[in-house]
């Protein structure tokens, strides 16, 4: 947790200025209207975003609250705690004697992100998804922003100021928000760790099925941050064939203990367990199509 | 009566106004002076990796920061939905957090209160498998540093050793080096040969959730008057033995001299 809170702390700074100092209209107008290119500007935030997954969550909250797509926020989501250039850059030093697992996390995790976004946006309309703080201040949203023009340089000063105590008031709130959420997620994942030996997961076989189902259930367990899993999955490179450590990669930082109960201050419950349920599918079958595409890796 | 009815209410309702206005500023400031205390007794490095003590240490100065301009802000009660549109100290589009929700943001400040900072012992060496040097891949900028076998190796600390067998893990090439080494000793049937122990400490990347435990196994001359957890520093030379059908790397003690417990990680 001490580690989280910079991040956290970074996003949810990041948030509260997208809340008060971006208008909804503007926002939407980066924003295609065809579901398929609106994936397109979320993952070019994502790739600007130097944070994990536990700054990620404020940012999409603030995305869905502003009235941005489902699919595009869960496209962000999914895909920004691995496309952002500190997660690539440390997958490139860590498998340095393997290059091409860059481009293969990094591809996976697009196409994946993509499709969970895409598919769970076509499910329901925008506040039929959200968890109702969201879905509140989406329908309150639309009643005003917070865009007031700056009068004289005197009046700007003020207003800037204002907002500013705007911003720092929004950011504390928010911290509490998702701080309440990670402490109860990072406990579970912690009491995970002391009271089951890594080897029960890590013994569970030797067969590719088994290998992958092993290394995504770590994942799931660990949290680790997705700015330094693949140092760790490195070491796991002497047990375990290069598609289960791309699962692991791709879907720790998707889907973890601490991230989930982050995306219940987001989505509805249901949603969040089709999202899981999605995404494990579509990480297991990838990385399995891999495997059978033995002569790629 | 009514008058005395009318005065207790009024009373609970400002309690509870002010809990919702101060209790968040307390957690922030909590969460905040925790992280500047961890930095100011020189024990973050026990949590993160030391390269992260920067940021880190920033963040708990903008959450102290936070608080302070959350109390001197105007009350919370003005800030209800009605008057959300025109208060430009609102926090608008968030439901405000329950009561029950500070108890759960405080545990994890109480029980840093109530219990001192400790490194993993041997117990989570075990549960999370302990790997010898030279049987694990351990390649990277920030978990192996690269030594040259052309040095006195008598310098070498365990991380050292942890790379030079990543990098070459046969273990006849370092045959009679010089070794002196520093780490905890556990007993661990499952991950250590018979008639030996291994001495390890923890490889961190990021925090103590990723540390992994990697060592050296060392022949035991002490015949099991060693105990897990106890720290050790090692002088002896490099050897070599079988084990799981490979050969690996082992330290030929002269001396095992008990020491103080230090830090458990190496970055």
């Amino acid at each position: 947790m001490v580690e989280a809170t910079p991040f956290l702390l970074l996003g949810v700074v990041v948030s509260a200025i997208v809340h008060v100092f971006v208008s909804e209209d503007a926002l939407l107008r980066f924003v295609p209207k065809n579901p398929i290119l609106s994936i397109v500007p979320a993952m070019g935030v994502g790739m600007l975003m130097p944070v994990c997954e536990c700054g990620n969550v404020a940012v999409a909250r603030r995305f869905l609250a502003k009235g941005v797509p489902v699919s595009t926020c869960i496209a962000f989501l999914l895909a920004s705690p691995i496309l952002n250039p500190v997660a690539l850059f440390a997958t490139a030093t860590a498998f340095r004697y393997y290059p091409s697992m860059v481009w293969l996390r990094g591809g996976l995790a697009f196409l994946v992100a993509a499709s969970v976004g895409l598919l769970i946006g076509r499910s329901g309309k925008g506040e039929q998804l959200l968890a109702a703080g969201i879905a509140d201040g989406h329908a309150h949203h639309h009643s005003h922003h917070h865009a007031h023009p700056f009068e004289t340089p005197t009046g700007a000063w003020r207003a800037l100021l204002r907002r500013s105590g705007q911003v720092s008031n929004q950011a504390g709130s928010e911290f509490i928000m998702m701080m309440q959420v990670l402490v109860v997620g990072a406990s579970i994942a912690a009491a995970t760790q002391v009271l089951i030996p890594r080897s029960a997961i890590t013994d569970l076989g030797t067969g590719i099925v088994l290998a992958i189902v092993a290394m995504m259930s770590l994942a799931f367990v660990l949290s680790i941050c997705s700015t330094v899993d693949a140092f760790f999955a490195l070491s796991y490179s002497n047990i375990f064939p290069i598609p289960a450590l791309l699962a692991f990669l791709v879907f720790g930082p998707m889907i973890s203990m601490k991230s989930v109960g982050m995306m219940l201050t987001a989505f509805r419950p249901r949603v969040v367990a089709a999202l899981v349920a999605v995404t494990i599918e579509l990480v297991f079958l990838a990385a399995l199509l891999l495997n059978l595409k033995g002569q790629i890796l | 009566m009514t008058i005395g009815i009318e005065r207790l209410r009024a009373r609970r309702s400002t309690v509870r106004v002010d809990l919702q206005r101060f209790l968040p500023s307390f957690i922030l400031a909590g969460y905040g002076i925790f992280i500047l205390s961890l930095f100011a007794r020189h024990i973050m490095s026990w949590y993160i990796n030391p390269g992260y003590i920067g940021p880190t240490t920033l963040a708990g100065g903008v959450l102290v920061g936070l608080a302070v301009v959350r109390l001197t802000q105007r009350s919370a009660s003005s800030c209800g939905e009605d008057s959300c549109g025109d208060s430009d100290a609102c926090a608008c589009g968030d439901a405000k957090p329950r009561l029950w929700t500070y108890p759960v943001l405080a545990t994890p400040l109480l029980l840093a209160l109530l219990f001192p900072t400790r490194g993993l012992a041997s117990f989570s060496a075990i549960q999370r498998g302990p790997q010898i040097a030279g049987m694990t891949v351990f390649h990277g900028a920030t978990t192996v540093r690269r030594v040259s076998l052309s040095v006195d190796t008598g310098s070498f600390s365990l991380q050292d050793w942890v790379g030079a067998l990543s990098a070459d893990p046969n273990p006849k090439d370092y045959a009679g080096k010089t070794v002196n080494l520093t780490g905890m000793v556990i007993h661990s049937p499952a991950s250590v040969p018979p008639g030996y122990i291994m001495v390890l400490r923890y490889q961190v990347t990021c925090c103590i959730a990723d540390a992994r435990p990697v060592g050296l196994i060392v022949y035991d001359i002490s015949h099991g008057a060693l105990k897990d957890n106890q720290w050790v520093t090692v002088h002896g030379t490099m050897g070599a033995a079988s084990y799981q059908g490979q050969q690996v790397a082992v330290v030929n003690p002269k001396r095992i001299v008990p020491t103080k417990a230090g830090n458990p990680y190496m970055y």
